[in-house]
């Protein structure tokens, strides 16, 4: 029960990273754009948000107590302004240059984790006032033993794994109910109807990547900053985690709320080692995510169920003088 | 008709129709030159030293040219990432997306290294060496084939079926790693000396170099002289016209991915047998998915291939070195550099396949409808 109780509190802590990733993810791809970039987006923000946390506690004074709040939000718009700068990138390049979506994320992926290491690398290391605003963040509800084993599962999170499910949920209902959700899945199914209905193809593109991407890069910080309570260190592979959001996207059918289980999944998969000591079979259960979401496409794709399908316009250019 | 929205941007973008060659490429040298600029001047950015703003390019030259071993290092990546690219490119060319070479060459390399280190030391080192051989250029294929055949037979997504398959491919290699040596779980063992192709040539890196010189000329012909090669360019440009003329298309696809694989695998036999001589999780370390870029750069041909091949392993290498003389971290400085300048080549296709132009506000409506007549 205590390792159950363990496995479950970690999980929690490592979900917010995936639910985030995949909230901006499908954002994304909801508007057509399979945006390869993600991981390098991810490292982005990151980045982003550590260079906050940092700014903010080198400006309070050695002995004064670190604002939890105030961490909160330097974090968030700094991690969030460096990952839309990736998204905007993508954008002009996709949308306005027209340059095909894998070479351009790919490019993106590479120049952001280069990029983001290199900058991290540098960073002053062993910063122990990060560590401590790391530490500081983690539990929102700092009475959460008071509450039983319970509480000890589920209200040991951080603000950033109730925002992020709670972001989740409201990306979800924008995109299935509302106008706005509708004009941008109809973008990402059929630009060409879209553009025809009188739906600004290229404004909607714009905008889900860059929101998306914003989202995308809060998971790179809660990463760094939460997960590893802001003790930085430029081989930290966000990236990978980056990777797993494209696959967490597909695995929810591209509804983020699903995600929202399925990154608590992945998320229990990520501390199994604590069971689990040895390293062999450690990295033989990291293959099981990509695993099932080979088996899901597959299922997927057997089935022909519209609702497992990537929106049908996924990864197009829309260049009106083509059709 | 539904009115269009305005739209009040000054320039806007069309289609080129016949671009000569020589513009072509004056447009992709330029696209470097501007890409090798932003490189030098995000240098002096990234390094608070103040390192004067030629340093980063004595360093390009110096880190590559300055020793005989350099230059042939320098060969020996060029051609790794010239053998990764030219795998995924005759796929590309009948638009299968086959992001999967980092994952086929990480088989290759596993399979490589275990045959290399588990066969029983009675055999001869030639033997293990070939059975290496077919066991990794296998392994390659079995990665490559799998997302072939559910793409063939279900229309699965094969650019995330690759991608997956990369990273499974990743921890196998770790699991492996692992697995083998319980005490040290982090390094492979050491593989004997005998048994690399390393002796064999007396230097380094020589056959890596000899596998992609003779494989890219082969490629090329198979590419641009063979029914096969046909076959490839006409699925690209149409499905239906495939099928009409009686292609099968789903055949082709597979054929294309076995040899896709097959030279992935080498890559990863080629790595393990005859540079590093052990397995470790981050051999590829990106260099698939880099080649992906060029392999699209180079418009699926394995001449323009070479080109930024070379490029991108100049960079790789040179960069590396000017960030220990510009006193920056070298480690991750290759990435950013590499990075960038795939960014601005990228863009520069835009330039090629479009024409900027600024938007007239008189109407020529008029003049169209007297040139219909």
């Amino acid at each position: 029960m205590v390792t159950l109780t363990l496995l479950v509190k970690n999980a929690i802590r490592y979900m917010a990273v995936y639910i985030f990733g995949a909230t901006g993810d499908t954002i994304i791809e909801k508007g057509g754009h399979l945006n390869m970039g993600v991981p390098g987006i991810m490292f982005f923000g990151a980045y982003g948000g550590i260079l906050g946390t940092l700014l903010y506690v080198n400006g309070v004074p050695a002995d004064a107590p670190l604002n939890t709040a105030l961490i909160i939000i330097i974090s968030i718009i700094f991690a969030t302004l460096f990952a839309a700068i990736g998204g905007l990138i993508y954008c002009v390049l996709t949308v306005s240059l027209k340059c095909n979506q894998n070479i351009v994320g790919l490019s993106i992926t590479t120049f952001g984790i280069g990029l983001s290491r290199y900058l991290i690398s540098v960073l002053p290391t062993g910063n122990l006032r990060l560590v401590e605003a790391g530490r500081q963040i983690q539990n929102l509800f700092p009475g959460y033993m008071s509450a039983g084993t319970f509480g000890e599962m589920f209200l040991s999170g951080s603000f950033f794994t109730y925002f992020a499910i709670i972001l989740a949920v409201v990306v979800s209902v924008i995109l299935a109910k509302t106008k706005v959700g509708l004009n941008l899945r109809a973008v990402g199914e059929n630009p060409a109807s879209a553009d025809a209905a009188g739906i600004n193809v290229n404004a909607y593109r714009y905008l889900s990547t860059i929101i998306g991407s914003a989202i995308v890069g809060i998971g790179g910080l809660v990463f760094l900053l939460d997960c590893h309570s802001g003790s930085i260190d430029p081989t930290d592979a966000v990236d990978s985690y980056g990777w797993l959001t494209l696959s967490i996207v597909i695995l929810s059918a591209w509804h983020s709320w699903i995600s929202i289980l399925i990154s608590f999944a992945i998320g229990m998969l990520n501390v199994l080692p604590i069971i689990f000591t040895d390293p062999a079979v450690t990295n033989l259960i990291r293959t099981i995510p990509y695993v099932a979401t080979i088996v899901v496409l597959i299922v997927a794709s057997v089935l022909g169920s519209k609702k497992l399908q990537p929106p049908a316009g996924l990864g197009q250019n829309y260049f009106r003088e083509d059709r | 008709m539904p009115k269009m929205p305005k739209i009040n941007f000054p320039l806007y973008a069309v289609k080129r129709i016949g671009i000569s060659k020589r513009t072509t490429w004056l447009i992709r040298g330029g696209a470097v030159l501007v890409a090798l600029l932003l490189a030098g001047v995000m240098s002096t950015f990234l390094t608070t030293a103040g390192t004067p703003f030629i340093d980063f390019y004595k360093g390009l030259f110096v880190g590559t040219f300055n020793h005989s071993e350099d230059i042939i290092t320098l060969l020996c990546g060029i051609s790794i990432y010239l053998l990764l690219a030219i795998a995924v490119a005759p796929a590309f060319r009948m638009k299968f997306w086959n992001i999967g070479g980092e994952g086929q060459a990480m088989a290759g390399a596993i399979v490589t290294a275990i045959i290399l280190l588990k066969m029983p030391s009675t055999m001869p080192d030639t033997l293990v060496i070939i059975m290496a051989l077919i066991g990794g250029v296998l392994a390659g294929i079995i990665w490559a084939v799998i997302p072939a055949i559910f793409k063939v037979k279900c229309r699965t997504n094969e650019t995330l079926f690759t991608l997956m398959m990369n990273y499974i491919a990743t921890f196998l290699a770790a699991f492996v790693i692992a697995f083998v040596n319980t005490s040290h779980p982090e390094s492979f063992p050491e593989i004997d000396p005998n048994r690399t192709i390393i002796k064999i040539f007396g230097i380094k890196y020589i056959p890596i170099v000899i596998a992609a010189v003779v494989l890219t000329f082969l490629l090329y012909f198979y590419l641009k002289k063979t029914k096969h090669g046909y076959e490839l360019s006409v699925i690209g440009n149409s499905t239906n016209t495939a099928r009409y003329i009686g292609m099968k298309s789903s055949w082709i696809a597979i054929r294309t991915m076995i040899m896709s694989g097959a030279i992935s695998g080498l890559v990863g036999f080629l790595i393990v047998c005859a540079q590093t001589a052990t397995l470790s999780s981050g051999l590829i370390s990106g260099r698939g998915f880099t080649a992906v870029l060029i392999a699209w750069l180079g418009h699926f041909n394995p001449a323009e291939i070479a080109i930024y091949s070379c490029l991108v392993g100049f960079l790789d290498q040179g960069s590396t070195y000017a960030a220990s003389l510009i006193g920056a971290n070298s480690t991750y400085f290759s990435g950013v550099i590499i990075g960038l300048v795939m960014l601005v080549v990228v863009t520069a296709e835009f330039f090629i396949n479009y024409q900027v132009k600024v938007r007239d506000k008189k109407i020529i409506e008029p003049k169209k409808k007297k040139e219909a007549q």
